[in-house]
């Protein structure tokens, strides 16, 4: 025996049971039967007898709202005000060795959470089904698509430009449906390991878009011998016929036509006026949420990208002065802890918090971001917590957004018809927006990219500012730029500078325009190939600037 | 073998030492684990199992036990409470003592991998299907939870070892599949 299992045993062995606390647990177990074996004896009398028939129909009346009664594996007895919303489905289907259940169903405007089994009915059965028992500590458990065809990357040399185009091929079948198999990764660095437990998503094609997630949690407490438990949610919006598959057997999902209400807090404006403001998110948050909806299940938190780092920090108030942060009683493993990317459903917008217990919604009175920006249930004006000042969705400062959504459209409104500018994102260190010039919709080496941005100054001139944030992008991009000012002139009413920066790869050219605009460095980065035809992008650019 | 109280007391006679100390491992302090171990004999009496054999009987109290305290520790209120908890355990000899402290203190996956397998002298695979984990993620679990037990008892480190493959059938992932 290994000499540390050695001591393990030996210091469990230290665990002991005292005589006391054997009568103690004892008592517990007697207790029980005492309150659910009660036994009716001798004659009764006709009112008795109807009463009894009474009081088996009232029994049977609640055994039939008790029939809605799974989600208590997962929710306890709160899931009892689930009831109302709650659907009983029981189909089923079998195979010679397992039979596949639908057992219940409950929804929200969000999400549609089923419980559904697998049961092993022969040895080689139970055998799939033991196989098919997931871990709940694994550090990732998700559906992958497994028929999203084959991605071919071609890289080609044109007019000693490489240009790298992205092609798809259709998979070999099942091409007219998206098909996902359930896969799990036990550590962070283990393997992934596919289950045969999977949905296929029918009336679309392999490559259509889906915005909906689906998550599993295995229900241990509803475990049976053979006979597996889970709840899966699928995270709306899903438009799609879904179809639950398991060793060959089928079953439809059905749609949800009773929903659980929910609460709604409007985001969008305010948190803007919060991150340039009072400042310190500018560094830290990229992306904003612009709403949240609150229901008994979930908190559902819908963005204007995806992913923003400042869930990590929400949280909620109750009315009786208490706070948790959403990690804490929220399901934070299976797929729905929005602050950690890889943990994310596939392309949600947004954050999904699944309760761990069934919420009370009146009991909640705000959610908080970054134990600072409170954004209040009851239709009360967002607030700044240390500060106590209201958030204004229409402050001035706004115009940050509106500037570079005005060169944004300046661009596009100059540029030949065959390419349009798409946004790809925020970067971490400063607030600013990248766009991408795109040709004909594909991603290749000829495209460019602009990236407007704002920092803070440090009291320097324009020029300083202007070499200091060079110097900043070098050590961001770990490359060798110049410092060539090609000329100055005047934009929106401000000074500004261009400057010629060098090569930043064969043929890719960086040029920066700068400029101080409210109190910050304003910075417009363009990456491009000269001569090419998306070259029009920084001339559009240039044309925004009255030269010296 | 009959089902009934007189299964729960042969169950109760048997096994409530062993139920107690598979709680014990999950919940760190007597009075939870106290509960847990009623309710898992609770659960028997309410099952309409039949056993094949003792050791059957045992195999399901512990997973039965091990079930119920998974979903005691999943309550949100345990998890914040957990946070300031010192475990509580007789006196014990002062090696033992240090094992078991370090013991609980380590994540519940390893707790439970460590203990499961040392209490009950299973084989690994056994005591990978009362997890409910594959036996390759077991060996994993038990091999980094004894290193970090070993570490913080200033043990010279183990050599290190290969860790098996699962042998079913998982794929693994693919070159094209995207994350």
């Amino acid at each position: 025996m290994n000499p540390i299992d050695q001591k393990i045993e030996g210091a469990l062995e230290q665990v002991t049971l005292s005589q006391d606390a054997k009568y103690r647990i004892k008592n517990k177990v007697k207790a029980f039967p005492a309150k659910h074996n009660k036994r009716i004896g001798g004659k009764l009398s006709s009112a008795a007898f109807l009463s009894i028939v009474l009081a088996s129909l009232i029994f049977i009346t609640a055994a039939a709202a008790v029939g809605f009664s799974l989600f208590k594996g997962i929710y306890g007895e709160k899931a009892e005000t689930l009831t109302p919303y709650g659907v009983t489905i029981g189909t089923s289907v079998q195979n010679g060795d397992v039979q596949l259940t639908l057992h219940e169903s409950v929804a929200d405007d969000y999400a549609t959470a089923y419980i559904f089994s697998i049961k092993g009915l022969t040895d080689a059965g139970k055998a799939l089904v033991a196989s098919n028992t997931l871990d709940p500590n694994a550090d990732e458990t998700v559906f992958r698509q497994t028929n999203k065809g084959e991605t071919l990357v071609k890289t080609v040399l044109t007019d000693n430009y490489p240009t790298t185009s992205v092609e798809k091929n259709p998979p070999k079948e099942n091409a007219d449906c998206q098909l996902y198999e359930l896969h799990q990764q036990t550590d962070s660095d283990g393997e992934y390991v596919y289950f045969d437990i999977g949905l296929r998503r029918n009336n679309v094609m392999y490559n259509a878009e889906n915005n909906a997630s689906y998550v599993i949690i295995p229900i241990e407490s509803l475990r049976e011998e053979s006979r597996e438990y889970f709840a899966l949610y699928i995270i709306t919006p899903e438009v799609q016929q879904l179809t639950l598959t398991f060793n060959g057997l089928e079953l439809s999902l059905p749609q949800a036509t009773t929903y659980i209400p929910g609460t709604e807090v409007i985001i969008d404006g305010y948190i803007q006026d919060y991150m340039l403001t009072e400042g310190g998110l500018v560094m830290i948050m990229y992306d904003y949420p612009t709403s949240a909806v609150l229901t008994p299940l979930g908190l559902y938190v819908n963005d204007n990208h995806a992913r923003s780092l400042a869930y990590r920090y929400a949280s909620l108030t109750f009315n009786d002065g208490s706070e948790q942060y959403l990690s804490e009683i929220s399901n934070d493993k299976s797929g729905i802890a929005s602050w950690k990317p890889r943990y994310l459903p596939t392309h949600y917008q947004g954050a999904v918090y699944l309760f761990n217990e069934i919420m009370d919604i009146s009991t909640v009175k705000s959610l908080v971001f970054s134990d600072e920006i409170e954004f209040p249930f009851d239709g009360s004006a967002p607030f700044v917590r240390s500060s106590g000042r209201i958030l204004d969705p229409n402050d001035p400062q706004l115009l940050y957004w509106k500037i570079t959504a005005q060169i944004r459209d300046y661009i596009i409104e100059n540029c030949p018809e065959s390419q349009y500018v798409r946004k790809t994102g925020f970067r971490a260190s400063d607030f600013s927006c990248s766009y991408e010039i795109i040709d004909n919709g594909s991603v290749n080496d000829n495209n460019c990219k602009f990236i407007i941005s704002f920092s803070r100054l440090s009291g320097g001139t324009l020029e300083e500012e202007a070499r200091a944030k060079v110097e900043s992008i070098k050590r961001g991009i770990n490359y060798d730029l110049s410092f060539n000012v090609a000329g100055t002139g005047v934009y929106n009413g401000t000074d500004v500078l261009v400057v010629e920066c060098g090569e930043t790869s064969p043929g890719l050219y960086k040029r920066c325009i700068f400029a101080f605009y409210e109190g910050k460095l304003l910075t417009i980065e363009y990456d491009g190939y000269t001569g090419q035809p998306t070259d029009y992008a920084f001339d559009a650019l240039l044309n925004l600037i009255k030269f010296d | 073998m009959p089902i009934g109280t007189t299964l729960t007391e042969q169950a109760f006679l048997r096994h409530s030492e062993l139920v107690y100390r598979v709680c014990f491992v999950y919940l760190k302090n007597q009075a939870d684990a106290e509960d847990a171990a009623a309710d898992t004999f609770v659960r028997l009496m309410e099952s309409r199992k039949t056993f094949e054999c003792d050791e059957h009987l045992k195999a399901w109290l512990i997973v039965t036990a091990k079930n119920l305290c998974r979903d005691a520790l999943s309550h949100w209120w345990r998890k914040k409470r957990i946070g300031s908890e010192t475990p509580e355990f007789a006196e014990a000899p002062g090696e033992d003592r240090e094992t078991l402290s370090i013991l609980l203190e380590l994540p519940v996956k390893y707790r439970e991998a460590l203990s499961l397998h040392c209490l009950m002298g299973y084989s690994g695979e056994e005591t990978a299907k009362i997890l409910g984990i594959s036996p390759s993620a077991l060996y994993v679990r038990l091999s980094r939870g004894r290193e970090m037990l070993r570490q913080a008892l200033g043990e010279a480190p183990a050599k290190p070892k290969s860790v098996k493959s699962r042998s079913s059938e998982p794929r693994t992932l693919r070159p094209t599949d995207s994350l």
